[in-house]
């Protein structure tokens, strides 16, 4: 016996579809729809020209690559701020050591070498001793923004040229930008075609149901928290590349990296961290920054804005999931 | 089996102050005679130098109470500092310029405006699910950016004479002090003694049990966030009497303070624990005037901060004072057995 559907179970079917259309292809469809709208609303603006695209592209790399960083800690089912504190620092120590010793590779092995560290330390915090992965990051934030005041107090100059160019080097798009791409692939296929990365994302899911699975959760954690670290010392050598003065990086990439990892969230499955999300929520950041950044609003409604985004994101996610307290444990 | 022992008068005298409480105030007298003979002409332990640290010790205690209220609730709060700002640039903005309203109508309304964000965030928090981290973060920035806005990015003097009279020294004590009592013993009874204070904390420690028991989480949970905003704001404006005029970013850096006394407090004397927060307040800025006094940069003075925050943690691992064997009394008589269990979330 065939079973139809009466009127009313398909248009349930109907709304079900479009939910999942919307959940699903949202967030590209409002990156897309910004975009129009910025084209129509400044029509002499060439936004679509190359030139434009390639600027706003490499804006959004160090977004992106820091948010990614943050992706994988989030995946692992931890969470993290000292990437804002972290970010500063680093991008001091770069300009620092590649005005003295005129070398990319070293200021790069040595930030790396750095990042990776302090994360490190984080990690066997958070796995060995249970520690609360919040609030050990804002401590490390806050002594990240005290070593980097105590040693730092005006602008640093990048002079050496060649290290300049590293961003600047092209190839249609920016090489960084080429970078950040094949950086997501990858940890595209890592993440969701690898055991690494399907035991990665039980981790994050449900701790306990990957013990009993046999999946080594410390290893796990402290593997995510490495990557972050090679990833946020990537993202602040393109950063002083491309700025080439720096003061208090930082600051400015605190909250669209939150917001771009939320965003991504919204994505798929909602409240799942996941790569593409990520990278479409970093552009769609650096699309936003750049559409005000045209209009020429102040900067202080950047900041309302992109609290906003980020409140609204998340709040999306969290509602759909059956809002439940989330509490903090001390 | 444990037999029941009576204390003698002699051991009742000393359970008035607990074994937390004793360890912490040798803490402080190591800390006093190590800055006494780091500091030329032993400066440090003069008596105007004390009554300064007293002083000083006050602001960071009453945001560390709004911080310790929302952390017994189980929240945490990283937009502390920016309301703090700006309640104290709404008071300071609505006694100057053309408006002038009076000084407890400024303060009054300061203070409502800090309540209505503390709001915002509990509803945010509770009623739609977000975690507190976020919430707080996001509105953080919001807050930078709306008094921008506002204020134009200029800085506002004082020049109400009574609001100044909050800081004076009238009797060689600061009126803050006085203030600090009075803060302190509402926040007393109101977090210790009181029903409500009981469930703040009973909710902190368990969301599912407090349900059960019929509690109203989600008002109680919204509730902490105001009232941790209300103090904030006090703070704030007590901060802005103190400086004589506000800049539009004074405050915030006071909220690395609120977080490491909370925590501080929280992790060596329980959930919430008013004296707690007190003492550790006076330890933090009795540490911050030392570094000063030897003439170590500010910037270090953050990091060292920021240092104890992280230590203050890492002590909860070995020092549980929650459980009867494991306090620090027994562990460094050697009593009881440090506790290596794994613990389900620090």
């Amino acid at each position: 016996m065939k079973y139809y559907l009466t009127s009313w179970e398909v248009k349930k079917v109907h709304k079900r579809n479009f939910d999942k259309f919307i959940r699903n292809y949202g967030l590209p469809l409002g990156l897309l729809a910004l975009v129009l709208i910025i084209q129509i609303i400044f029509n002499k603006v060439p936004l679509f020209s190359l030139f434009n695209i390639n600027n706003i592209l490499l804006e959004t790399v160090s977004i992106a690559l820091t948010a990614l960083g943050l992706s994988y800690i989030m995946m692992s089912g931890e969470g993290d701020l000292s990437f804002a504190g972290m970010f500063s620092l680093l991008t001091v120590v770069f300009a620092t050591f590649a005005n003295n010793t005129n070398s990319f590779i070293i200021s790069y092995i040595i930030v790396s070498v750095i990042a990776v560290s302090v994360n490190l330390f984080i990690a066997l915090l958070v796995t060995r001793l249970n520690f609360s992965s919040f609030i050990i990051s804002i401590a490390i934030m806050f002594m990240a923004n005290g070593v980097e005041k105590a040693f730092h107090q005006q602008t640093t100059l990048i002079q050496n040229p060649s290290i300049l160019s590293f961003s600047r080097i092209e190839f249609g798009l920016p090489l960084v930008v080429w970078l950040m791409f094949i950086i997501y692939l990858v940890s595209y296929f890592v993440i969701n075609k690898t055991k690494y990365g399907f035991s990665l994302r039980i981790v994050g899911e449900n701790k306990n149901a990957a013990i009993e699975a046999g999946i080594n959760s410390n290893r796990i954690k402290i593997s995510a928290y490495i990557i972050a670290g090679l990833l946020i010392a990537l993202a602040s050598a393109v950063e002083s590349t491309r700025v080439g003065a720096i003061y208090e990086q930082g600051k400015y990439y605190m909250l669209p990296v939150f917001a771009a990892c939320f965003l991504g969230s919204s994505m798929f499955v909602p409240g799942r961290i996941n790569i593409i999300g990520t990278l479409v929520g970093a552009l769609f950041l650096g699309v936003l920054e750049k559409f005000m950044n045209m209009i020429s609003v102040e900067s202080y409604i950047v900041s309302i804005v992109q609290g906003i985004v980020l409140i609204v994101s998340v709040g999306l996610v969290a509602f759909k999931n059956r809002a439940k307290i989330v509490q903090v444990k001390l | 089996m444990s037999s029941i022992s009576i204390p003698s008068l002699r051991e009742k005298r000393m359970i008035i102050i607990n074994p937390q409480m004793r360890i912490f105030i040798g803490l402080l007298f190591v800390v006093l005679l190590f800055f006494a003979f780091a500091t030329p002409n032993f400066g440090f332990i003069r008596l105007q130098n004390l009554n300064n640290i007293l002083t000083d010790s006050v602001i960071p205690a009453i945001f560390a109470f709004g911080m310790g209220i929302i952390i017994a609730g189980g929240g945490f709060d990283l937009s502390l500092g920016h309301i703090a700002s700006m309640a104290a640039l709404i008071v300071a903005y609505l006694m100057s310029g053309g408006i002038r309203f009076d000084l407890f109508s400024a303060i009054l309304v300061g203070l409502l405006i800090a309540a209505g964000v503390g709001s915002i965030n509990g509803l945010l928090v509770s009623r739609m699910g977000i975690s507190s981290f976020i919430v707080t973060l996001g509105m953080q920035f919001l807050i930078i950016g709306v008094r921008q806005l506002i204020t134009g990015g200029q800085s506002v003097y004082i020049s109400n004479g009574l609001f100044k009279k909050l800081v004076f020294s009238e009797f060689g004590i600061s009126n803050l002090v006085f203030v600090l009592v009075v803060v302190g013993l509402s926040c007393y009874f109101i977090m210790e003694k009181s029903v409500f204070g009981r469930k703040i904390q009973f909710l902190g420690e368990n969301i599912e049990a407090s349900r059960f028991m019929g509690f109203d989480i989600k008002n109680i949970t919204m509730v902490t966030f105001i009232l941790g905003a209300l103090l904030a704001a006090i703070g704030g404006t007590l901060f802005a009497a103190r400086a004589g005029a506000v800049q539009i970013n004074s405050v915030d850096s006071k909220l690395l303070d609120a977080i490491t006394i909370a925590v501080f407090s929280a992790v060596f004397f329980g959930r919430f624990s008013t004296s707690g927060i007190i003492v550790a307040s006076i330890l933090i800025s009795m540490i911050s005037t030392g570094m000063s006094m030897m003439e170590i940069k500010t910037e270090w003075i953050e990091f060292m901060k920021g240092f104890i925050l992280l230590s203050s943690i890492f002590l909860t691992k070995y020092m549980n004072f929650n459980k009867p064997n494991g306090s620090i009394s027994s562990i460094l008589i050697g009593k009881g057995e440090a506790i290596n269990e794994q613990q389900e979330s620090i």
